[in-house]
C-alpha cells in the first residue's frame, strides 16, 4: 500500500524538514527587497536558516544585504561586488559561523539581478536536516516480448 | 538592547585620516555579538597599494601582534577568513591602514565549544 501524496495545498502550506528557501529576482524601482526567511508563507523555513548562500548578479553595480536574527534587528550592510570587479560577487554561510537569518534584506539598484538560497543547516541539538526522497508513483508493469520490443 | 542569539556584526567603509579604525566586536551599542565572535571575513579593498594591518584582541586590552593584508591585484590574498576551528576569540578589531581606502569587516559568533549555537 503506497502511502498518499499531499495535496498541492498541503504541500504548500507545509514545510518539510530540510526544506530550503530560495528567491532569485531583479531588484524593484524601489530599490530594496525584504525576504523573511522564516515566516515566508509560500516557502518560508518555518524557523531562522543556519546556512546559505547570497550572490549579486549584477555586472555593473554593487548590492548590499544585512541580516536580521530576530525578524526586527538588522545587521551593519555587507557589501557584495558586482560579478568580475575581482572581489567574490557571493557570501556564504555556513551553520558553523552561528548565523540565525531569520530575515534578509537586499538594497541594489533597480533592474539588476541578485540570487539568494537559504537553508535551515545543523541545529542546536546538532540535528542536520535532510532532503526526503520523492516516492515514485507505481506505473504499469511493462514485459519484455520477442525481440526486445516492449509492451 | 540586547543582541539576539545568532547576530552578525558588519561594518565597510574607508579608512579615516587619522589612518585607523577600532571595532567593538563585543559590545558596540548598534549591533555588538554580546560576545566574543569566532568567525568572520577582514577584507581590504584598496587598490591603491600600500597595506592593511590588523589587530584582533580577545580579551579587549592585549591585541595580537600585526597581520597584514595587501591590496588588490598585488598577488596575494587582500583578505583573512577566520573560522572557529581557528580557536580565536574576537572581540576588538584594530585596523590601520591608508585613509580614504576601504575596508569590511564581517564578524559572526561561530559555533561554541559545545558545539551548540
Amino acid at each position: 500500500m503506497s502511502t498518499p501524496h499531499p495535496t498541492a495545498k498541503e504541500e504548500a502550506s507545509t514545510p518539510l524538514p530540510g526544506h530550503i528557501f530560495v528567491r532569485y529576482g531583479t531588484f524593484p524601482a524601489a530599490g530594496e527587497v525584504t525576504l523573511k526567511v522564516a515566516t515566508d508563507k509560500r516557502d518560508g523555513l518555518d524557523q531562522p536558516g543556519r546556512a546559505g548562500v547570497i550572490s549579486n548578479g549584477s555586472n555593473l553595480e554593487d548590492m548590499t544585504f544585512q541580516v536580521s536574527a530576530d525578524g526586527h534587528k538588522f545587521s551593519g550592510g555587507i557589501v557584495l561586488s558586482a560579478f568580475g570587479a575581482g572581489f567574490p560577487n557571493f557570501f556564504r554561510f555556513e551553520f558553523d559561523d552561528g548565523v540565525l537569518i531569520h530575515t534578509i534584506r537586499l538594497t541594489g539598484v533597480s533592474g539588476e539581478s541578485y540570487g539568494v538560497v537559504i537553508s535551515p543547516g545543523r541545529s542546536p541539538e546538532g540535528f542536520v536536516p535532510y532532503i526526503i526522497p520523492p516516492v515514485e508513483e507505481p506505473g504499469p508493469l511493462r514485459t519484455t516480448q520477442p525481440r526486445g520490443k516492449l509492451s | 538592547m540586547i543582541s539576539p542569539p545568532g547576530h552578525i556584526f558588519s561594518r565597510s567603509g574607508t579608512i579615516p585620516s587619522s589612518g585607523e579604525v577600532t571595532l567593538y566586536v563585543v559590545r558596540d551599542k548598534r549591533d555588538g555579538l554580546g560576545r566574543p565572535g569566532r568567525c568572520g571575513i577582514i577584507r581590504y579593498g584598496g587598490f591603491k597599494g600600500g597595506f592593511l594591518r590588523v589587530n584582533i584582541s580577545q580579551d579587549g586590552h592585549t591585541y595580537s601582534s600585526e597581520y597584514v593584508i595587501p591590496s588588490f591585484l598585488s598577488g596575494y590574498p587582500n583578505f583573512i577568513h577566520i573560522r572557529h576551528d581557528d580557536g580565536i576569540f574576537i572581540s576588538i578589531i584594530r585596523l590601520t591602514g591608508i585613509p580614504d581606502e576601504p575596508y569590511q569587516v564581517v564578524i559572526m559568533p561561530g559555533r561554541d565549544p559545545e558545539g551548540t549555537l
